[in-house]
């Protein structure tokens, strides 16, 4: 789960952690209310979970009353990257000497926790590391011990080229592995962060990703507002516990597995269409969440065929065949079914006298399935 | 000889009362597997009995249960919320083989469990994983094994049921498979894709490997230098995701094409550089298979 730039920067004030002094508005009314509070010039910024919102306008350097009232109207009205923009964070302007970029994140390939920091602040880490990689410092941290005062000494040495500021850079430090190990994150990062006029580190801004498996752990977040769920179908899909993700395309997919899933779009786009969504309907299913599944489909009016692809080990093909034949009356587009694996006999008996599709090859199946969507 | 398991393996069950636990340890016990007892904290005492099968004691730890057995491996089925006590607690009981099929462990969990088993005698498969199957002879964990047959062909995948739909098809080849490994489909996992290639490539009933990745990390493309450095076996890859948005989690955790890294794209060529010949629909297996010379 991503936190909102404010949702994330509440929890840096938590720990004591120096942001710009900020405050949410959720109209223009508000934001210029904020902005003659926090004074000029300030900065608005749009509260959107994508990339690229300052190339977008999603971030304006306010001088006056008469250019808040102006863009307080306008960024209410912007969509970035389709998402509307619901809260502008209002924030005060920070006098910076030099911005930095500062991160905790999780290297996959070393199953250890790592700081990412950088001289170079403010551009995105992705493009920093393609175009200057040697700027990129990386220091790992023992998942048993923590972060420990000498590497933050070091990578201060590195950053700075002295070690006047190693006192305050190592409290920020292990304010953020306590935040980073505290609330079990895979990103914390501040970029970017400020070194100020008076050589303080300040947020000036702040991106939290929450690993999702760990929210059990953490009720606190249970009633944060995220954005991530974009569509109505995708909301339903995430309540009924499915893994769904809306595509562009015509074939709607039904598909036990995400592996097999994957492979599926991969194969549906090869034989020229485009995949309508990714659906895993996960290992064990039953005949209402076949039913719930096709359900949930039809929703989506780009779909001209639907496709259904099952591996059966622990998915026993007849549950599925039942779900499909208490939905079918309601369903005016073809189905592709290919059904394999445990009970398969039972399930093509079931099938045998509706209008689905049966073919028990996944190749031939798909190809079918595409030839219907391209006629359509 | 199949790698990490063969018949003679002592398996206990961790969360072996409940719905998936019971069931899969039945069908652990239909394929030969030697189950000798299961732990739940809380139902110990009881015994479980299973059609065709000695009754499986339960315990409500595991170093209750070793007061009366020895075991070379554990499979936890326990709940994702308990799961990573389950998995601590074998370690310290150095069980040599964990394999955890649970799904949803907290990915801090799995580092600090991945840390602690520097020093210690247990290796880790999964989680978030099918298992392994030694076709008709044994298998820990959930793979159907009614569907495959026995021979040369070693798999090693992070997908539970692509693998199946794989091995389906080489198991109508000739040749057959000597074990199915499933790695999990986390982002950080027990063992890798190297670990188990490793083991593929000193087992002499491997002859040809089967390497199924996915978007995300760089398992993949480690899995190809490894493949180029030290392996002499014929090695046929396969890689899913190809048309998988970025930044969209691809229902495995670990599934995601993060900052640009990770995608299909980047692994075929990783593949295709160390000489691992890339098929792209899971049927194509037949023909590659069909080509070769043994």
């Amino acid at each position: 789960m991503k936190l909102f730039e404010y949702q994330a920067k509440e929890i840096f004030r938590k720990f004591n952690i120096l942001t710009p002094k900020e405050k949410l508005a959720n109209n223009e009314y508000e934001a210029i209310i904020f902005a003659k509070e926090i004074g000029f010039p300030c900065i608005f910024k749009a509260q959107v979970l994508v990339g690229g919102r300052g190339k977008a306008g999603g971030i304006k350097r306010i001088e006056n009353e008469e250019e808040a009232k102006r863009f307080a109207k306008e960024m209410f009205l912007l969509k970035i990257k389709d998402i509307p923009v619901e809260k502008l964070l209002i924030s005060s302007f920070v006098d910076i000497k030099k911005e930095l970029y500062l991160s905790i994140t999780i290297d996959r390939q070393e199953k250890i926790p790592i700081i990412i920091a950088s001289k170079e602040g403010g551009i995105e880490i992705e493009e920093l590391a393609k175009e200057r990689p040697e700027t990129i410092l990386k220091i790992n941290i023992d998942p048993l011990l923590g972060f420990k005062n000498y590497q933050g000494r070091n990578l201060c040495l590195e950053l700075f080229g002295d070690l006047s500021l190693v006192n305050q850079f190592n409290e920020l430090l292990q304010k953020l592995t306590t935040i980073f190990f505290l609330y079990e994150l895979q990103l914390v990062e501040i970029n970017p962060l400020a070194l100020t006029k008076d050589n303080n580190f300040c947020a000036i801004d702040a991106k939290i990703i929450i690993d999702d498996n760990s929210l059990f752990r953490h009720p606190e977040f249970k009633n944060y507002v995220t954005q991530e769920i974009k569509n109505k179908i995708e909301e339903e899909a995430k309540s009924l516990g499915f893994s769904y993700i809306k595509l562009e395309g015509k074939v709607g997919c039904i598909v036990n597995g995400a592996g097999l899933a994957m492979a599926t779009l991969d194969l549906i786009k090869k034989y020229g269409e485009n995949p309508a969504n990714f659906l895993d309907i996960g290992g064990s299913t039953n005949k209402e969440r076949i039913e719930k599944a096709l359900k949930l489909l039809i929703q989506d009016k780009d779909i001209k065929v639907i496709l259904v692809n099952i591996f059966g080990g622990i998915t026993r093909c007849d549950d599925v065949a039942y779900g499909l034949l208490s939905v079918i009356k309601e369903i005016n587009i073809p189905i592709v079914a290919r059904l394999i694996g445990t009970n398969q006999d039972k399930a093509y008996e079931i099938l045998k006298d509706t209008n689905i599709i049966l073919i028990d090859n996944m190749k031939e199946a798909i190809k079918k399935a595409v030839e219907i969507a391209v006629k359509s | 000889m199949s790698i990490l398991i063969n018949r003679n393996t002592k398996v206990l069950v961790q969360g072996i009362t409940g719905r998936d636990g019971q069931f899969h340890t039945q069908r652990m016990i239909n394929l030969g597997t030697k189950i000798l007892a299961g732990v739940t904290p809380g139902k110990g005492g009881q015994k479980i009995k299973f059609p065709n099968s000695e009754p499986v004691p339960v315990f409500n730890s595991i170093y209750e249960a070793k007061k009366y057995f020895e075991f070379d491996a554990s499979v936890v089925f326990v709940p994702a919320t308990f799961a990573t006590d389950a998995i601590y607690e074998a370690i310290d009981e150095n069980i040599s083989l964990i394999v955890v099929i649970t799904e949803g462990i907290p990915v801090h969990d799995m580092i600090k469990i991945n840390a602690y088993l520097k020093n210690k005698k247990s290796k880790l498969l999964g989680p978030n994983c099918p298992g392994i199957l030694v076709p008709e002879e044994v298998k820990i964990g959930i793979i159907p094994h009614e569907y495959f047959k026995r021979g040369i062909i070693g798999v090693v995948s992070r997908s539970g049921t692509l693998t199946y739909e794989i091995s389906y098809y080489i198991s109508q080849t000739k040749y057959g498979i000597s074990t199915i490994v499933g790695i999990g489909g986390d982002p950080i996992k027990g063992m890798d894709f190297v670990d188990i290639l490793k083991l593929f490539n000193k087992d002499e009933e491997t002859k040809v490997i089967v390497i199924i990745g996915e978007i995300g990390g760089l398992d993949e493309e480690e899995a190809a230098k490894f493949v180029k450095r030290n392996i002499k076996k014929p090695v046929f890859g396969f890689i899913a995701g190809k048309t998988a948005p970025p930044e969209k989690r691809m229902g495995h955790a670990g599934a995601i094409i993060e900052q640009g890294r990770g995608t299909a794209q980047s692994k075929i060529e990783a593949f295709i550089s160390a000489g691992i010949e890339v098929f792209e629909e899971p049927q194509e297996i037949i023909n590659l298979l069909e080509k070769i010379n043994l």
